[in-house]
């Protein structure tokens, strides 16, 4: 349930390593967005010496939420944390590697080059 | 002649209330003889009590024979007594036979009818009358699910604090995947749809899993150890075991 002013950490090595969403892509006047779907976000603390820099604004897709995400076989997935990858406009990730562990459901929403990358696919 | 009347108005108050008391209790037998001879000799010692002024036949007549019913002591007694009260006597057994019969027979179909009713071994699902069985028709059921599920898998008893390892199976890779091994941290109770949380640490984040007991996901379920714990959910892990929290 990321909503706009919400702080995100950042799961890959893109440079970034917090985020405050702003926007919700989809439809308009969404209220919150979940695992999945792809929000525009304002860097709020960097890396150092890499290609992103602080307050600048770019898109993210959220890979886990502490809200939890319902299965249809009954199952139940809740993280510890909420954490987003770094996209371009067409869905890649700007990073190389994703850290921590990426739910099966953004296979099916054609992130599938985060899903490759994850080391854990729950 | 009001004390005489009170006695017999006593008598079948006392036998009414040994009547209710018969209702429930174990042992009949001895209990009867005792509230026979106990009320029978009241009654007896009331009414020779009353007429202990014509006759000095003490209730030692009635006393002694405490098993019996006090009618052959009575007759024996208001024999010596007064003839004018010797129709009343012979009143007052019929009341007192009266009682004694009545208490037997309630104590009789008592006795039969929880010795009736204890050999019945109630069957699990009770077809006595369909309008009550309708009423639980849905925990009737639900115990026939699980039970079925039960006979074909193995399902050990999972409580919070037990780690256990768990082979889940994915339906959309058809591997058998995920051997997931975590500690249980809640247990919820509802017949089929029993469900329980593991927590576990995957790739240095903490991750919570509800899954159902029965689900046919879940291929085998191993408990590894128990921690001592002393709450049914372990909710307070989420901060003492959370490795992203800032410190």
């Amino acid at each position: 349930m990321i909503q706009p002013q919400t702080h995100l950490n950042v799961a890959d090595n893109s440079g970034a390593r917090q985020l405050m969403c702003i926007r919700i892509i989809g439809a308009s006047n969404r209220r919150y967005a979940h695992i999945g779907d792809v929000i525009v976000a304002v860097i709020k603390e960097a890396i150092p010496n890499t290609p992103l820099k602080k307050s600048e604004v770019i898109r993210a897709v959220i890979v886990r939420t502490c809200k939890e995400l319902k299965r249809d076989n009954g199952m139940i997935l809740r993280y510890d944390d909420n954490a987003a990858v770094v996209i371009d406009q067409e869905g890649n990730p700007k990073g190389t590697r994703i850290f921590g562990a990426i739910a099966r459901e953004l296979r099916q929403l054609n992130f599938t080059k985060i899903v490759s990358l994850a080391p854990e696919v729950l | 002649m009001q004390s005489l009347r009170g006695s017999i108005r006593l008598v079948r108050r006392q036998c009414s209330n040994n009547v209710d008391l018969k209702s429930n209790g174990s042992h009949f037998a001895t209990a009867t003889a005792k509230f026979h001879g106990s009320s029978i000799g009241f009654s007896n010692a009331r009414f020779l009590g009353s007429l202990s002024k014509f006759t000095r036949i003490g209730s030692q007549a009635a006393m002694a024979t405490p098993s019996n019913n006090g009618i052959p002591s009575v007759s024996v007694s208001s024999r010596s007594s007064r003839p004018g009260l010797l129709h009343l006597a012979a009143v007052l057994p019929p009341f007192t036979s009266r009682c004694i019969t009545t208490v037997e027979n309630t104590v009789e179909s008592a006795s039969q009818d929880s010795s009736a009713s204890i050999p019945d071994v109630t069957p699990r699902i009770k077809f006595k009358r369909l309008d009550k069985t309708a009423k639980h028709i849905m925990q009737i059921l639900d115990k026939e699910a699980v039970e079925e599920v039960r006979e074909n898998r193995e399902i050990p008893d999972i409580k919070p604090g037990y780690i256990v390892q768990l082979k889940v199976e994915v339906p959309e890779n058809k591997r058998r995947v995920s051997v997931l091994k975590g500690i249980v941290i809640a247990r919820r109770n509802a017949g089929l749809n029993t469900t329980f949380r593991l927590r576990r640490l995957v790739a240095g984040v903490g991750v919570e899993s509800l899954f159902p007991l029965y689900s046919p996901n879940i291929k085998e379920i191993k408990v590894l150890d128990k921690k001592k714990v002393r709450r049914a959910k372990l909710y307070y892990l989420r901060d003492k075991m959370n490795a992203l929290k800032k410190q």
